[in-house]
């Protein structure tokens, strides 16, 4: 009886720990958001959850409603994706993008091996986007793409979400709107 | 002999230094401002002219397809690789002025191929416009007969133009697009 117990356990026990290691492969989204009024939450998402969805959704379909929003120029674009993120980390910090519009700004810029942007509105006490991700996950979505023929390109799109998820560690993306924040953080 | 050694040693190094005259210097950046001082609006762009160049590379057909067929559909005319090609190099074999317009209100415009570079100058009283590109841009962009147009290979030719490609100055607004060190 305790020898049945025991081997239980033991099952659940390494159920759990390679459930564990698979959730730490993966990586995990911390989401947090703290709002005026109401609870705050912060609710650990790991990020195995939308990559088993996804095998659930046969491929085709993803990839034909892909396709359908992709024209010629779409992905060639996503297929420049890669070598412009190369040439933008090879060419170290930069401020990328300015715009300063009255109380408004935008900045995009590269810091290290990230891409970030920042926006802000209504000054100091205004609302505020700000998003951090490495420069790789520009560079993963443009190489789980292909050229095929002239003019078509085909995305795989569970290798592109993989690949993106493995990249995403180190994301940041904080939204503060009025007295509400957001925040997602991969780890 | 140490002292040998290290002459040895110095002129490989100079002779290695000479046969690379690329390191050591930081390959150029493409520089974007636009000023509206009407709505105190600003915008930069920098952007390493390699990041340009891969997107001319992968962007380039598309975008120079796009550019053809918005051309034939607006003003109606048929336009190939080729036709493009035989009026560059047209103008490449005729250099000195191509274009002169004075307007009697003081409007003018020129276009002109000075030396290796194409210019484009003109003004009235609301502002000017100044455009200035190597002629190694146009032979690049148009390459070779029977080549289709090459943006990305045009792009490269931009990196020892180190300088101002277009200059807009209005009552409010400017527009500098230029190439130069970071």
């Amino acid at each position: 009886m305790f020898r049945l117990l025991g081997i239980l356990l033991a099952a659940a026990l390494i159920s759990a720990l390679l459930f564990g290691a698979c959730v730490a492969a993966c990586g995990v989204a911390v989401v947090s958001v703290v709002a005026e009024e109401g609870p705050n939450i912060v609710a650990p998402v790991p990020l195995m959850l939308p990559l088993a969805a996804l095998h659930l959704v046969p491929e085709h379909l993803v990839e034909d409603g892909m396709h359908e929003e992709m024209d010629a120029l779409g992905g060639a674009a996503i297929l420049a994706l890669g070598p412009f993120a190369r040439a933008l980390a090879e060419a170290g910090d930069a401020v990328l993008v300015q715009v300063t519009d009255g109380e408004e700004q935008v900045l995009v810029a590269t810091e290290g091996d990230d891409l970030v942007v920042r926006v802000q509105e209504g000054g100091d006490s205004g609302n505020r986007v700000f998003l951090r991700t490495p420069l790789r996950v520009l560079e993963d979505i443009g190489d789980a793409c292909e050229a095929v023929g002239d003019s078509e390109v085909r995305c795989h799109p569970l290798g592109m979400a993989r690949s993106l998820l493995s990249a995403s560690r180190g994301t940041e993306i904080e939204v503060r709107d009025g007295e509400t924040r957001v925040g997602v953080t991969v780890w | 002999m140490m002292r040998l050694l290290r002459t040895a040693t110095l002129a490989t190094l100079a002779l290695g230094l000479a046969a690379f005259p690329a390191l050591g210097q930081e390959r150029p950046w493409l520089h974007v401002q636009v000023e509206d001082g009407d709505d105190n609006t600003k915008v930069e762009v920098n952007l390493p002219l390699a990041a340009v160049e891969a997107l001319g590379d992968s962007l380039g057909e598309k975008i120079l397809d796009e550019m053809t067929h918005e051309w034939e559909r607006d003003a109606d005319v048929d336009v190939d690789a080729e036709d493009l090609r035989a009026f560059w190099q047209s103008l490449r074999d005729n250099p000195g002025a191509w274009v002169t317009i004075d307007e009697e209100d003081g409007g003018n415009l020129r276009a002109r191929m000075d030396g290796d570079e194409v210019r484009i100058e003109g003004g009235d009283d609301d502002g000017s416009l100044n455009i200035r590109f190597p002629v190694a841009f146009g032979d690049a962009l148009f390459g070779e007969a029977g080549e289709d147009p090459d943006l990305g290979a045009a792009i490269r030719a931009l990196a020892n133009h180190e300088d101002v490609l277009i200059a807009v100055d209005g009552d409010d607004s400017r527009v500098r697009v230029s190439i130069g060190p970071r």
